[in-house]
C-alpha cells in the first residue's frame, strides 16, 4: 500500500516471468506466464487446485526446471545461476518433508549448514525462531511427535534461516486452526515491514485480501487476472451482494429495479452484486417480503469463483 | 512524576496481586474499609504491644533485674536490619508466587506513563500488604512506648528508618523482578527455566539469612542484642546496614557526623538502586513477544574441524549431518553387517590351518586377501550405491539449498572413504593378528585395499547417482535395481581391472604348486600397476560424478 508514492519505474523488480511454461509430457502445468513481483511486495498466487501454483513457486526455487520462456529472481536466472537464487530465496513447501531421522531443532540446524552457516551461528537461529514460532518447548522433540499445524510453524521457520529475501509461502496456513493461522500472519507483516518479498499461495482468500498488495489469479497454467485486491473487487464484483434463496420469479424483477446489478445462481442461492452502497436492497427487500436473506461486502472470493467460473452460471 | 498515575498504577498492581494469589475475583469488593483494615489491625497490636512493653518495663527491672529501658536503643538501632531481613524474604515469596506467570501489564505501551512512574508504583505497590503491617507493628509500638521516657526523638527516628528499608527491600524486589522477566524473554528454551532460578536463589538467600540470624543468637546467648548491634557495625560495608548504621551513631554513639554519613549514604544507596530499577524496566521490564528475526548482509561462517581439512562449511554440514543419519536409520543396517559377514567368512576356512601362517601357499592366500579386500570392497560398493538414495524425501533439503555438484560429490565421496576405512583398520588388524603376514605381504595387501576402496567407491557413488530412488514408501529403496545391478557388475570389472597385476605374483605360487617355475616378480611393481589402473577409474568417474550431480542438481523432479 505504501507503494503508492513510488512510481512503476523507480519499484525494483525482484521477479520477472516471461513466457514461462511447464510441461508434464503432454500436460501443460504452467501456460506462458508473464508477470513481475517487486521488491517487498506481497504477491497472492490464488488458483483452484492444480491451477499450476506450486509448479511455478517450484520454479521459482529452481527446483523444477522450465520447460521454455525466462524467470529470474534477483536479477539471476533459473536456469545458470539457481545457486545463486536458492541462497537469497526462502521456501516454504507444500508438503511436509521434514526429516524424521532428526528432531526438531536438528531439523533446522541441519538445513541452515546447508546454507554454509557455522554450527553456533545455526543453532542460534534456529533457537530464534523456534522462539517466534512457539515451538521451544518442542525443540528437542522428534518431528513425527509434532501435530499438523507444528510441523506447518517448523516448515515456515525453516525458510527463515538463511534470512532470504524471497520467501516462498505455498499454502503456509492450510489445516491450521485461527489461533496458528494469525501467528503465520503475524509472520508474514514482520517480514513484510523487514522489505521481505513475500509471494504466497493460498485458498483461503480473507487471508489473500489482508495480506497480499497484489493478487494473481491463475487457472489453467494461465493469468486471468492481476491487481490489487480491492480493485479486482471493484471491477468484477462492485460493492454490495445480496444473497437469497432461489426464485425464478424474482429475477426479472430485480432486473428491472436495479439495472446495473447482475444475478447469479449458484444451486439454491441467488446472488446480486451491484455497485451501489448497502442501503440499496431495502426498499425492495419489504415490499417483496423477503424474509431469508443477507447482505453483505462484495469480496475476493466472489471474484475468485466469477473468473474461475467454478460451478455458477450467469443470468443475463 | 504524576503522582496521581503512580496511585492508580498502585491499585492495578494490587488487584493483579490479589487475582495471581487466586483471591475470587467476583467475590472481592474493593471498600476502603476491608482494603485497609489489617494495617490498622497491625497498629492496633503494635499499640497493645507498645503499652505491654512499658508497662513491663515499669516491673521487670524490680521482679527480674532486667532495665528494658536501657536495652531498648539497641533494639530500635537493630530493626530497620530486621524489617529488611524479613521484608527481603517476603518478597522474595511474594516473586516466587509470580515467577509462573508470563504476562506482564503492558500499561505503558498505551499509556501515558513515565517508567518512574511504573518503577514507583511497582515498588509501592509489593511494600503494601505483609511488609508494611509489620513496619506499621513495629512503629506503633515503638512509638508509644517511648512516649514517656525520653527515646521518642529515637522512635521516630527509628520508624522512619523502617519505612526506609522497606522501601529499599521493595526496590531490589522489583529488580528481581525485572532481571525474571528478561530471563524469561532471553531463555528460550522455556519459561520454566527462570522460574527455577527464581527459587534457587530465593532459596539460598533465605537459608543464609536463616543462618545468619540463627549463629547470633547461637554464639551470644546472653547479649544478643548488644550483639546485633555490634554485627551491624562490623558489617558497616553492606549498604543495606547503613540506614541501622545511621541510627546507632546518633543515637547510641553520639557520632553526629557519622550518623548524617550514613543517612546521606543511605539516601544515595536508595535512589541508585531506584534509578537502577528504572533503568532495568525500561530496558526489559515488559515481557516483549519474540520478533522475527531477519539479517541482511554477507555472512562469514566459521570453520569446524572439517573445515581445517579442505571441506567448505556446506561439505561439512553434509558430512556430518549423514554420519548423525547413518546411526538413526534401519535399513542402513545391512550397509553394515555385510562387510562384517563378509570378514567372518573370509577367516572361518583358515582356521583349520594356522599351521600354513606367512607360507606363501594358496590356501594361506585366499583367505588373507579376501579378509583385507573383501569387506572393504562390499563397503565401498554398497555404501557408494546407497549414499544419494538414502537421502529419501529429505533430498529435497540438498535441491532448496545452494549446494554445488562439487560440494555434493566431494563429501559424498568423502563419507564413503571414511566409512571404508573404518571398515579396512577392523578387518586388517584382524587379518594381520591372525595371519601374521610378512611386512611386504601387509602392504601389499593394504594397498590394493585402498585402491578397491577409493575406485570402487567412484564407480558406485557414479551409479548411485544415475539411479537414485527417493521412494521411502513402504520401505526406503534408495536405488533402483536395475541400477544396483549394473553397480554390481561395475564394481566386480573394476575390482578386477586393480587386482590384475597381482596375480603376477599369485602365478608362481600356483604354477609352482603344479611343479612348475615361474620367475617371481618384485610385488611393489605390480603395485604400481594397480595403483595406475586405480586411480585412473578413480579420477575418470570422479569427474563423471561432478557431471551427473550437475545434471541431478538441476532437475530436482521427484
Ligand atoms: N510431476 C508431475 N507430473 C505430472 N503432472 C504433474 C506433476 N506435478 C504436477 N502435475 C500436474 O500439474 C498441475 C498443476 O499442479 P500444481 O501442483 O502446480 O497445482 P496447484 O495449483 O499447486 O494445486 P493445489 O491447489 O492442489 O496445490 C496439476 O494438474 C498436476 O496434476
Ligand atoms: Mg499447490
Amino acid at each position: 500500500m505504501e507503494w503508492n508514492i513510488f512510481s512503476q519505474e523507480t519499484r525494483d523488480v525482484i521477479i520477472k516471468a516471461t513466457g514461462l511454461t511447464k510441461r508434464y509430457g503432454d500436460f501443460v502445468a504452467v501456460d506462458g506466464v508473464d508477470f513481475e513481483v517487486y521488491r517487498g511486495e506481497c504477491v497472492g498466487f490464488l488458483g483452484p487446485n492444480g491451477a499450476g501454483k506450486t509448479t511455478t513457486v517450484r520454479m521459482m526455487y529452481c527446483f523444477l526446471p522450465p520447460t521454455s520462456g525466462n524467470l529470474s529472481i534477483a536479477g539471476f536466472s533459473v536456469q545458470a545461476d539457481d545457486r545463486e537464487i536458492k541462497c537469497v530465496v526462502g521456501v516454504a513447501p507444500q508438503e511436509d518433508n521434514l526429516d524424521v531421522d532428526f528432531s526438531v531443532v536438528e531439523n533446522l540446524v541441519v538445513y541452515a549448514r546447508y546454507f554454509g552457516i557455522s554450527k553456533v551461528d545455526a543453532l542460534k537461529r534456529a533457537d530464534e525462531q523456534l522462539a517466534f514460532f512457539q515451538l521451544q518447548e518442542k525443540r528437542d522433540m522428534s518431528v513425527e511427535a509434532l501435530s499438523t499445524d507444528m510441523k506447518r510453524r517448523l516448515i515456515f521457520a525453516r525458510a527463515l534461516l538463511n534470512n532470504p529475501q524471497v520467501l516462498l509461502l505455498d499454502e503456509p496456513t492450510t489445516g491450521l486452526d485461527p489461533q496458528v493461522r494469525h501467528l503465520v500472519w503475524d509472520a508474514i507483516r514482520q517480514l513484510k515491514k523487514l522489505q521481505v518479498t513475500i509471494i504466497l499461495t493460498t485458498h483461503y482468500m480473507d487471508e489473500a485480501e489482508i495480506l497480499c498488495d497484489r493478487i494473481i489469479i491463475v487457472d489453467h497454467g494461465k493469468i486471468i487476472e492481476d491487481g490489487k485486491p480491492k480493485e479486482l473487487i471493484k471491477r468484477y464484483i462492485g460493492e454490495t451482494v445480496l444473497e437469497l434463496d432461489y426464485n425464478e420469479a424474482l429475477i426479472p424483477i430485480i432486473k428491472e429495479t436495479f439495472s446495473d446489478a447482475r444475478v447469479e445462481v449458484v444451486g439454491e442461492l441467488m446472488q446480486v452484486f451491484t455497485p451501489k452502497p448497502y442501503g440499496v436492497f431495502e426498499s425492495f427487500l419489504h415490499e417483496h417480503r423477503i424474509q431469508n436473506f443477507t447482505i453483505r461486502k462484495a469480496n475476493l472470493e466472489d471474484v475468485f469463483l466469477k473468473l474461475t467460473g467454478r460451478g455458477l452460471r450467469e443470468v443475463d | 512524576m504524576n503522582w496521581k498515575n503512580v496511585y492508580h498504577l498502585i491499585q492495578v498492581e494490587r488487584k493483579s496481586g490479589r487475582l495471581l494469589r487466586g483471591t475470587n475475583p467476583s467475590k472481592y469488593k474493593e471498600n476502603r474499609f476491608s482494603a485497609y483494615w489489617p494495617y490498622l489491625l497491625a497498629v492496633v497490636i503494635g499499640v497493645v504491644a507498645g503499652v505491654f512493653a512499658l508497662f513491663l518495663s515499669g516491673i521487670l527491672p524490680d521482679a527480674i533485674g532486667v532495665d528494658i529501658q536501657s536495652y531498648a536503643p539497641y533494639v530500635f538501632v537493630t530493626l530497620p536490619t530486621i524489617i529488611l531481613i524479613t521484608s527481603t524474604i517476603m518478597g522474595m515469596l511474594y516473586q516466587l508466587q509470580r515467577s509462573g506467570v508470563k504476562m506482564q501489564a503492558e500499561a505503558p505501551y498505551w499509556l501515558p506513563i513515565t517508567w518512574q512512574e511504573h518503577t514507583l508504583a511497582s515498588v509501592i505497590a509489593s511494600i503494601l500488604g505483609i511488609p508494611l503491617g509489620i513496619v506499621l507493628f513495629a512503629s506503633s509500638a515503638i512509638l508509644v512506648f517511648s512516649l514517656f521516657n525520653g527515646l521518642l526523638l529515637l522512635a521516630i527516628a527509628t520508624s522512619i528508618a523502617m519505612f526506609a528499608a522497606a522501601f529499599l527491600t521493595s526496590i531490589l524486589t522489583e529488580i528481581i523482578r525485572v532481571l525474571q522477566v528478561r530471563s524469561m524473554g532471553a531463555v528460550h528454551k522455556s519459561g520454566g527455566k527462570s522460574a527455577i532460578w527464581i527459587r534457587f536463589i530465593g532459596t539460598l538467600a533465605f537459608f543464609i539469612i536463616f543462618y545468619v540470624i540463627y549463629l547470633t543468637v547461637i554464639t551470644s546467648a546472653g547479649d544478643i542484642l548488644q550483639t546485633l548491634t555490634n554485627i551491624q557495625g562490623s558489617l558497616f560495608y553492606i549498604p543495606f546496614i547503613w540506614l541501622g548504621l545511621a541510627l546507632s551513631n546518633f543515637f547510641i554513639s553520639g557520632s553526629a557526623l557519622l550518623g548524617l554519613m550514613y543517612t546521606l549514604l543511605s539516601i544515595a544507596f536508595i535512589s541508585a538502586l531506584y534509578a537502577l530499577a528504572v533503568l532495568l524496566n525500561k530496558r526489559f521490564g515488559l515481557y516483549e513477544p519474540p520478533a522475527i528475526k531477519i539479517q541482511s548482509g554477507t555472512y562469514t561462517p566459521k570453520t569446524g574441524i572439517l573445515g581445517k581439512l579442505g571441506f567448505s562449511t556446506i561439505e561439512a554440514a553434509i558430512i556430518s549431518k549423514d554420519i548423525k543419519a547413518f546411526t538413526r536409520r534401519k535399513e542402513l543396517i545391512p550397509v553394515f553387517i555385510t562387510p562384517i559377514v563378509f570378514m567372518v567368512i573370509s577367516f572361518m576356512p583358515s582356521f583349520g590351518s594356522t599351521d600354513a601362517a606367512g607360507t606363501a601357499s594358496v590356501d594361506f592366500l585366499m583367505p588373507f586377501a579376501m579378509i583385507f579386500l573383501l569387506p572393504v570392497s562390499f563397503m565401498s560398493y554398497m555404501l557408494g550405491s546407497f549414499i544419494i538414495g538414502q537421502e529419501g524425501q529429505a533430498i529435497w533439503r540438498i535441491y532448496a539449498s545452494p549446494i554445488s555438484a562439487k560440494n555434493l560429490v566431494k563429501s559424498k565421496y568423502f563419507l564413503t572413504m571414511l566409512f571404508g576405512l573404518i571398515i579396512l583398520v577392523v578387518t586388517g588388524t584382524i587379518g594381520a593378528i591372525i595371519f601374521k603376514p610378512t611386512l611386504t605381504m601387509l602392504s601389499v595387501a593394504i594397498l590394493e585395499a585402498l585402491f578397491l576402496l577409493f575406485a570402487l567407491g567412484a564407480v558406485s557413488l557414479y551409479t548411485g547417482f544415475r539411479g537414485a530412488d527417493f521412494i521411502e514408501i513402504p520401505k526406503p529403496r534408495m536405488i533402483r535395481q536395475s541400477w544396483m545391478l549394473i553397480s554390481m557388475v561395475a564394481c566386480a570389472l573394476t575390482a578386477l581391472a586393480i587386482l590384475a597385476p597381482t596375480m603376477l605374483l599369485i602365478l608362481p605360487i600356483l604354477l609352482g604348486e603344479f611343479g612348475m617355475v615361474f620367475p617371481s616378480i618384485n610385488p611393489f611393481i605390480c603395485v604400481a600397476i594397480s595403483a595406475i589402473v586405480a586411480s585412473a577409474i578413480t579420477g575418470i568417474f570422479y569427474k563423471l560424478n561432478l557431471d551427473v550431480a550437475k545434471d541431478f542438481l538441476k532437475k530436482a523432479e521427484v
